[in-house]
């Protein structure tokens, strides 16, 4: 993941293949990090789009105060409530969603891979959505605390608590459908 | 779900379609900005011109605006139901110029030749024709003699032809002498037409006819009705400058007739060097009004005629010249007889032009 700073410092200089690059590493994460936000495939992985299209337009620099991937993800966040609100101006959602449930177990599968894993991240569909933000953050994309509380505009206190109902949440959700995790 | 490279090719699209937008408004937006900048500047300025003390005050110097108004307290409002005073009514003065002689450029048309001129040099000659004029003479008491009489410069300064009439009333008419006199002649030259009774008329000049002042000189006498042939004597290209007699020989079946005779010459001269703008005869006609009342051969027997004459020509009597008429008029011209001859006992009538009689005819009684 080092290689995102670089990457993008890269593109900001006029390579758009460092931004191939970033897409390549970058974008099967947001769009299900998306999916967590706007609980729809398609619409994550339009938000994903728009992520990466608002990066190539305005080129916004890269502080370094915290990783690359906190800050890509901190964008996609942004952007995914962006969206939500404009949705909710339509009061519409777009009918592709059909389509998205398997592009959505493929992706699973394809990220995520462990059968355990695909398990749990289908149960987060059902729990709240900051729950499944933050469970999402910290349990698949590996974000500690102070990580996922910047993505999440957060404190880590608040962060710490998030995650504590969320498991609890997920542990309930899951004994529902007859799973048992300890880990959790 | 697409794959990496049509993510990719996807997002560099539409950043791309974004941006050739975003570049566009902007320059919409420059232009109009621009355009804005510039009128705003342009007011700021005139706002900026028209406030500034010091401005106005160096474009009043600059274009000597002293009188401008800037205490609008001290302004009237100008005065209404002006109505104009009434300064009568004026005259223009008009100021007339008499001419005493004509002005420079102007010929003076009625200039005459010298009282005495004489011509270089003169060749007279005289045509006499004599030729029927048949005249419808119920009246025995009525002839006419008609002289016409034509002149004309050799370079044509004055060509006229002017013909008078002069009709007598006698019954036992037998001489007419017409006695003619040119304007511009020293001395009288007249021709006598004498008619003899019957048969014989006789034209005599009494003194030789020249001319000064170059021209034609045409005499007419007209015979009367019983004429029946005329000869001439001497020739009609007998020269007149040196005859003293002309005889025109007719011949009448009466002896009484009551003849008119033409006699025509012709005068022909060098030019001179005097235009001569006047005629040489009047235009006058004389037509008998009435017969001697007497209707006798008796002396003196009067006449009247009456007439018009031309406009600058007189009427007068030459006995005493006691009766002048102005050109222009309707003239009765009593004709009085004259005493002293026991052969001719005539009257004439003269004809001046202002103070130069120009002719005169005699009528035999």
């Amino acid at each position: 993941m080092d290689n995102g700073v670089e990457n993008y410092r890269r593109f900001r200089e006029g390579d758009r293949n460092a931004l191939v690059e970033i897409i390549r590493d970058y974008r099967d994460g947001m769009i299900l990090f998306a999916n967590s936000i706007v609980k729809d495939m398609g619409l994550a992985e339009e938000i994903v789009q728009e992520v990466f299209i608002k990066l190539v337009v305005k080129k916004p620099k890269y502080s370094g105060k915290s990783s690359f991937k906190t800050w890509l993800y901190s964008i996609c966040r942004y952007t995914a409530i962006d969206f939500l609100k404009s949705i909710k101006k339509r009061k519409e959602l777009d009918m592709d969603a059909v389509y998205s449930l398997s592009d959505e177990t493929d992706l699973e599968r394809e990220y995520i891979k462990e059968e355990q894993r695909i398990t749990i991240h289908n149960a987060m569909k059902n729990i709240n959505n900051d729950y499944c933000q933050v469970l999402y953050l910290t349990f698949f994309e590996g974000f500690d605390n102070s990580g996922a509380a910047t993505i999440m505009k957060k404190t880590n206190r608040q962060i710490e608590n998030l995650i504590y109902r969320a498991k609890k949440a997920l542990r309930s959700e899951l004994e529902k459908e007859g799973f048992v995790y300890e880990k959790l | 779900m697409k794959n990496y490279d049509d993510f990719a090719e996807e997002v560099f699209r539409e950043a791309d379609r974004r941006l050739a937008l975003k570049r566009k408004r902007a320059a919409v937006i420059r232009q109009y900005t621009l355009a804005f900048a510039s009128m705003f500047a342009i007011i700021l300025t005139g706002i900026f011109v028209i406030k500034n003390e010091t401005v106005r005050e160096a474009l009043e110097k600059k274009f000597n605006a002293q009188n401008i108004i800037t205490d609008e307290s001290s302004v009237t409002a100008p005065p209404t139901n002006t109505t104009v005073p009434d300064h009568g009514s004026y005259e223009p003065e008009i100021t007339t110029e008499v001419f005493t002689s004509p002005p420079d450029g102007i010929r003076n048309t009625t200039a005459k030749p010298a009282a005495s001129t004489t011509a270089a040099k003169t060749t007279t000659t005289a045509k006499t024709t004599a030729s029927h004029s048949p005249v419808s003479t119920t009246d025995a008491n009525t002839s006419y003699i008609s002289v016409t009489s034509t002149r004309t410069t050799a370079r044509n300064y004055v060509s006229s032809t002017k013909t008078s009439t002069v009709t007598v009333s006698k019954t036992t008419h037998t001489t007419a002498t017409a006695t003619r006199s040119t304007k511009t002649t020293a001395t009288t030259s007249r021709i006598y037409v004498t008619s003899t009774t019957g048969t014989r008329t006789t034209v005599t000049t009494q003194n030789p006819l020249t001319t000064t002042s170059g021209g034609t000189f045409t005499t007419t006498i007209h015979d009367g009705t019983y004429l029946t042939s005329t000869t001439f004597s001497p020739s009609a290209s007998t020269s007149w400058a040196t005859k003293t007699t002309t005889t025109i020989t007719t011949t009448s079946t009466k002896t009484t007739s009551l003849v008119t005779y033409t006699v025509s010459s012709t005068t022909t001269s060098v030019p001179q060097t005097t235009a001569v703008t006047q005629p040489l005869y009047p235009d006058i006609q004389l037509p008998a009004e009435t017969a001697d009342p007497s209707g006798n051969t008796t002396v003196p027997v009067n006449y009247r005629c009456i007439g018009e004459l031309s406009a600058d020509l007189q009427l007068g009597s030459k006995a005493g010249e006691t009766t002048i008429y102005s050109g222009g008029v309707q003239y009765v011209c009593d004709v009085y007889s004259l005493a002293g001859s026991s052969l001719l006992d005539y009257a004439v009538i003269y004809i001046r032009e202002k103070q130069e009689w120009l002719i005169y005819m005699s009528f035999i009684t």
